[in-house]
């Protein structure tokens, strides 16, 4: 067979200069091949000045041929072969031709004959050499066959052994079934003209139930107070490093087990030290002296003190969320950590967004009555069954907010997580829903790498009521191996 | 192997040979994508690598005591790293250049893409980065020179498998930055 592209008509005279003709426009190109091609043409739509030919299959390499050779076509440049999948359908097969006389593009596609299962396309190496190894690419990630091909095997762009087609779209990134995407995966909010919708809620927007100071307060104090066990437990730690009692009793022994899960409790102290620092603005310590007058708030140790502190950032939606969470019908003992949860998410989301600490509150309401998804989230984590059966009554945008955050953590939310500012409210979180939901049997101080794959796949099949605690109990063990080998790693300089 | 591999070379002499080796390093550039790019700038004259003894472009796996793995390495490409590897002479090295060849990077979802050379070879200097530049890979080079000052042949051959690999900057360049506390 020729390299030299054609014996067609169009180049019969000696081969053209390259770009020596008028290109056609894509209207009289369509009008050309109709009039060529006549019912053989299924579909001509022009896009962005370009035509694209949608053929039936048994046509496809007649129509191809056509464009070939046709002296006022001229495609003699085969320029790229590729297949779509179009679901259900089955897949395209789109081939792109280009004159190089007439600098004119045209696009065929034609959907394969088999369907899903066994996708057959007749091959168009007999018209193009060129056509073959992009055939052959096209079997690597889509499994469509190629009757006549030459040789559609060995695989040329995957191992020879590889198993499946990774281009369809059924195809399953093995890694992410391990570990869950660590990125965003849902869009931000976009305007009309595609810009990212800035528009706030203003403060004016957040929930106009009175602020339950005392359960902020209360739920203020908690933290603290698991902060500074924490605290305590990264200090013993060199000394008693059988601190990570399992007890989730009472705050001290949630901190401990909190360090315990994290390799000792230093990472847990110390990465919320940053971030809450930095957050912690005039407004907020205000807010925190308000909680301190609400007489809620526990005396204690310098440590506890500093840590409140360093809290600070949580206080203004900390009270808010609470009201959300009790208004869902949580039970009472659990509140002030629904509400630290609720609240801590809410600043992970925010931080993420780049907003002020503000605006959290407000921001947590923005998406409950557009789009679904919280919604969704909020039956999601009604099914879960934490207890009571959550009402309508309670701020929808707050609770469902704060808990999409929470429940995205093990799949969407990491990026937000690798700011400083967000790790911490986060893990704060995940460790108020760990304790929250019973079962954490497997969580030890001493959780490996290993230990985490193995617990990311669902062994045994969880049902409805199991979804949630479980996704929690693998959020904590991300978070316990992450700070372990951080740990182990680059303690040196974390510290 | 020789004598090396089965007698303890008495301290001066090592101190000799090591200071030889070190500071002759005929390294292969397994360039595989745009961390070859800045390998190549180390190269050139700006940061020139060869000032520290690293001797680039051997003519070939046989004549090369250091490979450079920079870039992404595919499964389809790491039988033939690990063959050009295997043709290197004993006592060899491997850096491991940029986050794709330390665990694959940005593609560590990928269908196609081995999480790590590590997986195929031993590697004695991780260099994290995407790309690193240059000058981690020159702190890479000084950290494995300073290895091989110390080091005893012996002792390396024996614990072929077991080996402390070297992290410029510390940490462990193995995990996914999505892994990393903030």
């Amino acid at each position: 067979m020729a390299i030299a592209p054609t014996a067609g008509a169009g180049v019969e005279a000696g081969v053209p200069a390259a770009g020596s003709k008028e290109p056609m426009t894509a209207e009289a190109m369509s009008q050309h091949l109709r009039g060529r091609l006549e019912s053989r043409v299924v579909d001509a739509t022009v896009a962005y000045g370009q035509l694209t030919v949608t053929v039936a299959p048994q046509n496809w390499v007649a129509a191809i041929r056509v464009c070939r050779d046709d002296p006022a076509l001229a495609c003699d440049f085969f320029d790229f072969l590729s297949a779509v999948d179009r679901g259900d359908d089955g897949f395209e097969v789109v081939v792109h031709l280009y004159s190089i006389a007439y600098r004119h593009k045209l696009t065929l596609c034609a959907m394969a004959p088999g369907g899903r299962a066994k996708p057959v396309m007749p091959t168009l190496t007999g018209l193009y050499r060129g056509a073959n190894w992009h055939e052959r690419e096209a079997y690597d990630m889509f499994g469509i066959d190629f009757e006549g091909h030459p040789g559609i095997l060995p695989r040329i762009l995957t191992i020879e052994n590889f198993e499946g087609w990774p281009l369809r779209k059924e195809f399953l990134l093995t890694t992410r079934e391990a570990k869950p995407w660590p990125g965003a995966k849902e869009p931000v909010d976009h305007k009309a003209d595609g810009d990212e919708d800035a528009a706030q809620p203003t403060a004016a927007d957040a929930p106009v139930e009175p602020v339950d100071k005392a359960a902020a307060a209360k739920a203020k104090a908690e933290r603290a107070k698991a902060k500074a066990a924490a605290m305590r437990a990264k200090k013993a730690r060199e000394r008693a490093a059988e601190l990570g009692g399992q007890e989730g009793g009472d705050q001290a022994g949630r901190a401990a087990e909190l360090g315990g899960q994290e390799g000792g409790g230093a990472p847990a102290g110390e990465q919320r030290d940053v971030p809450a620092q930095a957050e912690a603005s005039a407004a907020q310590m205000a807010t925190e002296d308000e909680a301190a007058d609400a007489g809620q708030a526990e005396p204690g140790s310098d440590v506890i003190a500093e840590s409140a502190d360093e809290f600070g950032g949580g206080d203004t939606e900390g009270a808010s969320a609470a009201q959300a969470a009790a208004a869902a019908g949580e039970p009472e003992p659990q509140t002030p950590e629904g509400a630290a949860e609720v609240a801590d998410s809410a600043i992970a989301k925010d931080a993420a967004a780049g907003a002020s600490a503000g605006d959290t509150a407000a921001r947590a309401t923005q998406d409950a009555p557009g789009s679904g998804e919280p919604v969704v989230d909020a039956e999601r984590e009604a099914k879960a069954g934490e207890g009571a059966p959550r009402t309508a009554s309670g701020t929808p945008g707050v609770e469902a907010e704060g808990r999409r955050d929470g429940a995205e953590h093990q799949s969407g939310a990491k990026p937000a997580a690798e700011t400083p500012g967000m790790v911490s409210p986060t893990q704060d979180a995940e460790a108020a829903r760990g304790r929250q939901e019973p079962p954490a049997p497997s969580q030890g101080p001493g959780g490996s790498r290993a230990a985490d794959s193995e617990d990311d796949v669902p062994v045994a099949p969880a049902t409805e009521a199991e979804e949630a605690p479980l996704a929690s109990d693998q959020d904590a063990e991300h978070e316990a191996t992450r700070d372990e080998a951080a740990d182990d790693s680059g303690g040196g300089e974390r510290r | 192997m020789g004598l090396v591999d089965k007698v303890d070379v008495p301290q001066p002499l090592k101190f000799v040979l090591n200071w030889g080796r070190k500071y002759s390093l005929w390294v292969m550039n397994f360039g595989l994508a745009c961390c070859a790019i800045e390998f190549i700038a180390t190269s050139t004259a700006r940061h020139d690598f060869m000032r520290l003894g690293v001797i680039p472009f051997a003519h070939g796996p046989r004549q090369a005591d250091l490979m450079v793995v920079a870039g992404t390495l595919t499964d389809k490409m790491a039988p033939a790293l690990k063959r050009l590897y295997d043709q290197m002479p004993e006592p060899k090295y491997v850096i491991s250049f940029g986050s794709c060849s330390n665990c694959g990077g940005p593609y560590w979802d990928s269908y196609s893409v081995t999480k790590g050379v590590d997986q195929i070879v031993p590697v004695d200097v991780y260099v994290p980065g995407c790309p690193p530049r240059p000058e981690a890979l020159l702190e890479g080079i000084i950290k494995l020179q300073e290895m091989i000052g110390q080091e005893s042949l012996k002792d390396r051959y024996a614990e072929r498998e077991a080996r402390t690999p070297i992290v410029v900057g510390g940490g462990d360049p193995t995990r996914h930055p999505a892994d990393d506390p903030a």
